[in-house]
């Protein structure tokens, strides 16, 4: 709880601007002329923004007012089968026959809402199935009855394959030795993770 | 006098100033000053602060209340104000501007008692952070 005044001064401006500022960006201002402390900071915060840019507290405040409108606007976006239609074939369904080609339209526009729903929902089911074949299967890619691998895949994913291993890992100076961080450690604890995937992570040496 | 009074109630401080109770209260929009919520409640010590510095710039400094509101308040303070304004800092006013009878003022002793306390504080703050 701080007096408008105070609050001023640490700001740098007259009382006025506060309670302008207060005012157009619905600050509760008490009614014994106090501020919380919420309020104050971010009164501070406006006020650092506004040195920044260089601009009074006041045109701050209008901008910041400006952004908050301009972000409802977009987030108040929605699809309107109406708006759609009309601006799709500059004529407003409600008012045309219903008969007509854009009557028709316009009911046809309710299945495609349906439709865009029901895509959605496969899109979130399948997305779930697939995340689960890779839980519990480690790949859902080589799961039998999956059509969505496309043909020439596996072949494609070999030669990346033996290309990381003769491109990046053949280069690697491996030595002969166990590498030091790993004597201590019995052997294959990272495979076990791949084990179930038996295209990947082939690491050349042990 | 080391040991100070800093609790207030609107009849003390005003008898603490000199002036009415109804004078002390026209002082509120101006400076600043919240006051207590029951009748007999006592102000809060940063409030008296606010008061003493406002006590200086009308009564010492002998700004109006609409000075104080238009200009001190946007310069940052009074201290800031006077920076500003007079090139001083409201420490070396009070000490060397001012003659001996508003220096022997009570409410200025304690102004300038508090601003010694504070610049005490932050230097030996600095030299805190100085060694570690």
């Amino acid at each position: 709880m701080k007096h408008i005044n105070k609050v001023a001064e640490t700001l740098q401006v007259s009382p006025d601007v506060v309670r302008t500022c207060c005012r157009l960006l619905d600050l509760a201002l008490q009614p014994n002329d106090t501020l919380d402390e919420t309020v104050e900071q971010q009164l501070i915060q406006l006020k650092e923004t506004a040195s920044r840019e260089d601009m009074s507290l006041e045109e701050a405040a209008q901008h910041l007012i400006a952004m908050r409108d301009r972000k409802s606007e977009v987030g108040e976006h929605k699809f309107d089968k109406r708006e759609y239609i009309k601006q799709r074939f500059g004529v407003d369904p409600e008012q045309a026959s219903p008969d007509s080609f854009v009557g028709i339209l316009y009911r046809d526009a309710d299945r495609g809402i349906q439709l865009g729903e029901l895509r959605h929902k496969v899109v979130l089911e399948s997305s779930t199935l697939a995340l689960e074949e890779f839980v519990f299967h480690g790949s859902s890619l080589f799961a039998e009855d999956n059509t969505s691998v496309p043909p020439g895949y596996d072949e494609a994913q070999e030669r990346i394959n033996s290309r990381i291993d003769n491109d990046f890992f053949g280069k690697v100076n491996w030595g002969e030795e166990i590498h030091p961080l790993l004597v201590g450690t019995s052997i294959p604890q990272p495979r076990q993770l791949k084990s179930s995937q038996p295209k990947t992570g082939q690491s050349p040496k042990k | 006098m080391i040991c100070e009074n800093v609790i207030y109630t609107q009849k003390t401080l005003a008898e603490r100033y000199r002036i009415s109770i109804a004078a002390l209260q026209r002082w509120y929009p101006y400076a600043g000053i919240v006051k207590p919520r029951k009748r007999g409640g006592y102000f809060d010590g940063t409030t008296v602060e606010i008061a003493g510095i406002f006590y200086v710039a009308i009564k010492i400094r002998r700004l109006t209340c609409e000075e104080y509101l238009q200009q001190v308040i946007p310069a940052g303070g009074l201290d800031a104000y006077l920076k500003k304004v007079n090139d001083v800092t409201l420490y070396d006013f009070l000490s060397k501007h001012i003659s001996n009878e508003e220096k022997n003022n009570p409410i200025v002793q304690a102004v300038i008692r508090r601003i010694e306390r504070n610049e005490a504080y932050q230097q030996s703050g600095r030299d805190f952070a100085g060694v570690a």
